[in-house]
């Protein structure tokens, strides 16, 4: 039994040494400029277009898609690896025909109309009484210099209104966020960055899904990029373009539906790295950033995955 | 002198066992140190906590061996998961698609 855990370490190192030495090797003085370059864009307001940096990602994020995938149009990636695979799509279809989400999202309307101690509800808290506005989120709050995802904005409702907070992850607020999710359908996301807090946020966010992590040092890229539609034992892993806009999922090995805070903790573990708290900087600066990455993509959630 | 033959050999062990001991709850504050650092980083592993508990849970039971090994073992991961952080702090660019 020890010997195993003697051994995964020693191979972790072996490979943390190697492709260190790959890297250098291959292109010290590309690195150096890049970290250069952003480290010019993270720190200095003057002169630097944080929007113009940001269309550049999205720009160079969706062509590595378009790229890889030339015979799919990006867009379709609001439906994961079923955009890829055609009778895994053809399952995915019937099982959506009636969806395991559905009784969720009648829980989440009844939960969503809940009146408060004091009297407020839900849609006292959001533009449009909450219906169709979950494609605005995550966003940045320029006044308490975070990013709002769509369930910590729920939570802050509820704590705005005298009631404890909801668990975060999966339960009712998974719920509420579907409801609200389903009012929201096929509204296009376009998350801004409003200054440079925000655009440090993004860079946090995407400094995040960029770096490896775990034991298995992996980062997200690694999986939902580099070999984005290979096969991990049985599953065919998804593109990360598109992958906020079903949230939140049901997922079959789950059992119920979770926030994307649930799957990043699961994608932490997969790669045993110690997950972060849900709601946690960390998160809402990544929710953030790969939902920038999906700009003109549809809300279509919830949705389910096996 | 086998009184003494005896004192000496009880002596010897004794002492060994609290040399072993000492290392290995040194080996686990060692350990707990690093993952802390790791834990600031934002890059601890989850596999890292539980050879503590389990180094931790073998001092209790008096496995000294098995505790210094899984302390040992403990403090590598941590060692690495720091590694891996500063590795990730000026290498993350690397894996931005041009």
């Amino acid at each position: 039994m020890y010997s195993i855990f003697k051994k995964l370490p020693l191979v972790s190192l072996m490979i943390l040494l190697t492709s260190c030495a790959q890297e250098t090797d291959q292109s010290q003085s590309d690195v150096t400029a890049e970290i250069q370059a952003e480290t010019v864009d993270q720190n200095s307001s003057a002169g630097v277009s944080f929007a113009d940096n940001v269309a550049s990602d999205i720009k160079r994020f969706k062509g590595y898609f378009v790229e890889k995938f030339p015979s799919i149009d990006v867009y379709e990636f609001k439906d994961g690896a079923y955009a890829i695979d055609e009778a895994k799509r053809q399952q995915w279809l019937d099982i959506e025909e009636f969806p395991p989400y559905e009784f969720s999202i009648e829980e989440g309307e009844e939960s969503f109309s809940e009146v408060f101690a004091n009297g407020k509800t839900y849609a006292d808290c959001f533009e449009n009484g909450g219906v169709g506005v979950r494609q605005n989120f995550p966003y940045f709050d320029t006044e308490s210099n975070q990013v709002i995802t769509l369930e910590l904005a729920i939570n802050q409702c509820r704590q705005a209104n005298g009631e404890e907070p909801l668990a975060y992850g999966q339960g009712e607020i998974a719920n509420i966020s579907a409801y609200m999710a389903y009012t929201s359908r096929d509204k296009k996301f376009d998350i801004q960055v409003p200054n440079e807090s925000a655009y440090n946020a993004y860079l946090s966010g995407k400094k995040f899904y960029y770096s490896k992590r775990g034991q298995l040092n992996f980062s997200c890229a690694d999986c939902h990029l580099k070999i984005s539609g290979s096969n991990l034992r049985a599953e065919l892993l998804s593109p990360g373009i598109g992958q906020t806009t079903g949230m939140p999922i049901y997922r079959a090995k789950w059992g119920e539906l979770g926030t994307i805070g649930h799957r990043y903790k699961e994608c932490n573990l997969n790669v045993r790295a110690q997950p972060f708290d849900y709601q946690s900087e960390a998160y809402r600066n990544l929710e953030y950033f790969q939902t920038i990455m999906s700009k003109g993509f549809v809300v279509n959630g919830p949705s389910s995955r096996r | 002198m086998k009184t003494i033959k005896v004192f000496l050999t009880v002596a010897i062990y004794l002492f060994s066992s609290m040399v072993i001991a000492n290392s290995a709850v040194k080996t686990i504050e060692a350990a707990e140190l690093a993952r802390a650092e790791a834990i600031e980083l934002g890059f601890e592993w989850s596999t890292t906590v539980k050879l503590i508990e389990q180094a931790k849970a073998s001092v209790e039971s008096g496995d000294l061996k098995e505790a210094e090994k899984l302390a040992n073992l403990a403090l590598t991961e941590a060692n690495n998961s720091i590694k891996q952080a500063k590795y990730a702090d000026n290498n993350w660019q690397d894996n931005v698609p041009n």
